[in-house]
């Protein structure tokens, strides 16, 4: 590696701009790539594309399909423009949010940085329902923050809810995306810019915003797909406001009726595709920019006096916020309420171990698994598709962001539907959980992955060419040390969803196999909410070690290359 | 260079393989963990338990899967396990959800026993050729309505349904705790009604269908309207009304009586109404699926549960309610502790049938509260 880069200096302007696409032609004509494409496609095909057909096929199953469309046309309207409404608002929010709160923590002393990294990876666990119900007893109508402590009473079940609570949930990744991208920046360039004479203010806007880009694309898109599909923060919080996804949910679970539920997420699906036609063609042009950035230089990130005044008061305030959120998950783990008084207590701890631990077990395995499995596809994927193919990068894209346009329930329907059958009879296994984890989690995989292959230099790969080095060489020994941090960062997020998804395995556990977030489904089903809470805190103590173990991984290669 | 690839393509497929094995490993662990868990259970026995255990057990052996309302039924089916040897896996879901799952699979359902739940949505299930056909010595002990005509579903209980206050709430405003159905259209209750959609909610579905019943078509539809007019919004989820209820969100919450329920208002500082103009109620189902791997092993145990008045105890004292006497008149070890007087008068038989025809109306008619 070193040596690659003292010897990288000038290799670029050895390739005038027209000639950048020819190099790669090589691979074309040789029948083991094809075939290596093919083994890297079958699994998409299987489990993303046949599923999905199966249940749009639902759509014009049934005598009158052309009826089901029109009336859902007409009754699902608003519903309809809630969704866009909702997830355009949560996206741009959230995105925004994100960069400011990323620069910022930039900023900070690396310890200071450390902690926030971990709080932010904590955040990443939200577990389903009882962190509405934090949110709700810290912000509702008599909660502790908004009516204890601030005499208000707030109403959040409405559109500000949700969108509200969406943007601060899609933050955390976000902020995590953001700190990549700008991470992965060259020093080299700020300095010559401050040597120029530029304030801090244009080196953001002439440098750092364009070269973000993709960052902003990616991070906007991702966050515009999940709430577009997220259907559990409308129900709870949403009230009177429902968007598709939540009819959806309603449809499918109040009335099974499959053929509505399908024709509504064929619906779901244009305001996806036209953000993804959006995004697709955003990222073309800002791929042209990115031969430019070649350096490792450290960033180091211009700032004055009243930019970091602002940031810091930001990054407190978010700060605050999360941590309120999840010292509240744990502390309810350990208060007894009796009359409307509170105590503390301990006898919780024993009521959790009447859990089968097995569950557990099972759930480490299968997050662990997608984790490494997942993103470890979606990389070399990402490459094949960003790099190697000369044809059919938009339909594989849009192929893996497919299972983020489907609700989870739907997503987990689909499976049922495709593997209830010989030959692919999966139902009632653990592999079915197993897949459609992997699969389910794998636009946000795909999407980091491309974000990081896209943002790096050309060059390198090219001065590793021109050395000799084969393309599998070329991947293992130079790219994929550099993607390092971003493919142990998409493992971590892929376990942390994996742990906590709820929608998508909902029709896919069986009584043999269980999921953790299933136990604590169960548990706030029997109103056991100390018991979720403990439970929750075991996943959180989960990802937090599961952090700890790839940030010691990081440190490991780093030392190593 | 084609070796690379060729030496790639085996690691990535090698790779596929441990992590299969990672999968493989972590089933048998379960596995394991269960049959210690059992053993364990099975060790602290008396002998005397035991050796009746021995006698009654039958040859079948093999598993059964069930799905229930909530997980507290293990104990039962520990109970099941230890006389009869046949292993059981308990998984809990809403009935929506089970309905929705069963529909989809397709005729391969991915488990054997359907316990609890409300029984609009075994109707739907029969009505759909999704439940397998029982025929249970025990059939004729139910009272009429609360076991199919057919034998495709049986029950094992009744949900009453009523409502949780949140007194504090309530005070502030300077209200009374509603006492019947008909206060909750009072005016003054305006946004402080939490009701769950009953396409969700078999609990509700009840209550619209007995209001229904009792009120006559016109009258009843007329009392949905102006109880429209109150309900702040439909829930989504079953038990929204009683959550944000005790959290304070709404004043009152439609919602099931149960221990859970129990629990929370005195946790909460909650009281519970039982409606003085009439409970509705809703029997909870059993049915075996169409189509189980395991139907002999789920007949066992419906006759393992029926025909002995000790199992129904065990399962009236894990439901902390003796609806059971409901179901079963002649149940001698089983006394009920409320006046079934107070219950509405319901035709149970109409459930079903109406099921389709009422949620189409009942969606016409609180649309409205989708919109902001």
């Amino acid at each position: 590696m070193a040596f690659l880069q003292r010897k990288r200096v000038d290799l670029s302007t050895l390739f005038s701009k027209d000639k950048h696409s020819d190099f790669h032609t090589k691979e074309y004509g040789n029948p083991f790539f094809w075939i290596f494409v093919f083994l890297l496609c079958f699994p998409l095909v299987l489990f993303i594309v046949y599923p999905t057909l199966l249940l749009f096929i639902r759509a014009f199953q049934g005598d009158n399909g052309f009826a089901v469309f029109s009336d859902v046309l007409k009754r699902y309207r608003l519903a309809f423009w809630n969704s866009i409404e909702s997830s355009f608002f949560s996206a741009f929010l959230s995105t925004i949010l994100a960069f400011f709160l990323a620069y910022g923590i930039l900023q900070l002393k690396s310890n200071i940085q450390r902690i926030c990294l971990i709080i932010l990876s904590i955040s990443l666990v939200s577990p389903p329902f009882i962190s509405s119900l934090s949110f709700i007893s810290l912000y509702g109508r008599r909660g502790l923050i908004s009516y204890r402590l601030l005499k208000l009473s707030l109403d959040p079940y409405n559109k500000y809810g949700v969108i509200g609570m969406q943007s601060l949930h899609f933050t955390c990744l976000n902020i995590l995306f953001f700190i990549h991208a700008l991470r992965a920046m060259d020093g080299k360039l700020f300095y010559s810019a401050r040597d120029l004479g530029a304030g801090p203010l244009s080196i953001v806007k002439d440098i750092v915003l364009p070269l973000l880009r993709p960052a902003f694309l990616a991070s906007f898109f991702i966050s515009f797909l999940r709430a577009l599909a997220d259907f559990g923060t409308p129900i709870i919080i949403g009230g009177r406001y429902s968007t598709l996804a939540s009819e959806i949910y309603l449809q499918l679970i109040g009335y099974s009726d499959f053929q509505k539920t399908a024709v509504m997420n064929i619906l779901l699906l244009f305001p996806a595709l036209f953000s993804f036609y959006f995004y697709r063609r955003a990222m073309e042009q800002s791929d042209k920019w990115n031969g430019e950035q070649k350096g490792r230089t450290r960033p180091d990130f211009p700032a004055n006096f009243l930019i970091r005044t602002v940031l810091s008061i930001l990054l407190c305030l978010f700060f605050l916020f999360e941590c309120l959120q999840y010292l509240s998950i744990f502390l309810y783990g350990f208060l007894r309420f009796d009359q409307g008084e509170v105590h503390f207590t301990l006898e919780n701890m024993g009521e959790l171990f009447q859990y089968n631990l097995s569950t557990m077990y099972l759930t480490l395995a299968l997050s662990v698994i997608t984790g490494f499995f997942g993103s470890f596809f979606s990389f070399v994927l990402a490459y094949i598709v960003e790099r190697k193919l000369p044809f059919g990068k938009k339909t594989i894209d849009f192929v893996l962001s497919l299972p983020y346009l489907l609700p989870g329930t739907c997503f987990g329907l689909a499976y049922i539907l495709a593997f209830n059958k010989a030959p692919f009879r999966l139902t009632g296994t653990v592999w079915i959980i197993l897949f459609s984890l992997i699969f389910r989690q794998m636009p946000l995989g795909s999407r980091m992955a491309s974000a990081a292959i896209s943002s790096l230099p050309k060059n390198m790969e090219r001065a590793g060419r021109d050395l000799g080095a084969n393309p599998i060489r070329v991947f293992l020994d130079i790219l994929f040390p550099i993607l390092l941090p971003s493919f142990l960062s998409s493992v971590y997020n892929q376990f942390t969803q994996s742990l906590t998804t709820m929608g998508a395995v909902i029709f896919l556990i069986s009584a043999k196999y269980k999921v953790l977030v299933y136990t604590l489904f169960d548990a706030i089903n029997r109103g056991s909410y100390n018991v979720a809470s403990l439970i929750s805190g075991i996943m959180i103590l989960l990802s937090l070690a599961f952090y700890l173990l790839l940030e010691g991984c990081r440190f490991l290669a780093k030392n190593r290359y | 260079m084609k070796k690379r690839l060729v030496l790639t393509t085996a690691a990535i497929l090698s790779l596929g393989l441990l992590a299969s094995c990672g999968g493989k490993k972590a089933e048998e662990t379960t596995a394991k963990a269960e049959t210690t868990a059992a053993a364990t259970e099975k060790a602290g026995e008396t002998t005397a338990a035991a050796t009746e255990a021995e006698k009654a057990k039958s040859d079948l052996g093999g598993e059964l899967n069930i799905v229930a309302t909530s997980e507290d039924y293990k104990k039962l089916f520990d109970k099941f396990t230890e006389e009869t040897g046949i292993k059981t896996n308990l998984l809990s879901k809403s009935s929506g959800d089970v309905l929705s799952q069963l529909k989809a699979e397709g005729g391969t359902p991915s488990a054997d026993v359907w316990f609890g739940g409300g029984i609009d949505a075994f109707m739907s299930a029969k009505d759909n050729g999704l439940l397998e056909k029982i025929d249970l010595d025990s059939a004729n002990d139910f009272a009429t309505g609360y076991v199919d005509p057919d034998h495709y579903w049986y029950t094992k209980g009744v949900t009453v349904v009523g409502f949780i206050v949140n007194d504090e709430l309530l005070k502030s405003k300077n209200l009374e705790a509603p006492k019947t159905w008909d206060d909750l259209t009072n005016a003054s209750y305006k946004d402080e009604v939490l009701m769950s959609n009953p396409a969700v909610s078999g609990t509700n579905y009840g209550v619209v269908n007995a209001m229904l019943q009792k009120k006559g078509e016109e009258e009843g539809w007329k009392y949905f309207t102006a109880l429209n007019e109150n309900v702040k919004y439909y829930s989504k989820r079953g038990a929204d009304p009683k959550e944000k209820t005790a959290q304070g969100e709404v004043a009152i919450g439609i919602t099931p009586m149960d221990k859970k329920v129990e629990k929370l208002a005195t946790e909460k500082n909650c009281s519970l109404v039982y409606p003085e103009d009439g409970i509705p109620y809703v029997p909870e189902g059993v049915a075996v699926f169409k189509g189980a791997s395991n139907v002999e092993q789920a007949k066992e145990f419906l006759n393992w549960l029926y025909n002995s008045e000790d199992n129904l105890k065990e399962l009236a004292e894990i439901d902390g309610k003796d609806t059971i006497k409901v179901v079963l008149p002649k149940l001698s070890n089983v006394e009920l502790s409320f006046d079934t007087a107070k219950l509405m008068k319901e035709d149970l038989s109409l459930f079903g049938s109406q099921r389709d025809s009422i949620l189409k109306k009942w969606e016409t008619l609180a649309g409205s509260k989708n919109e902001a």
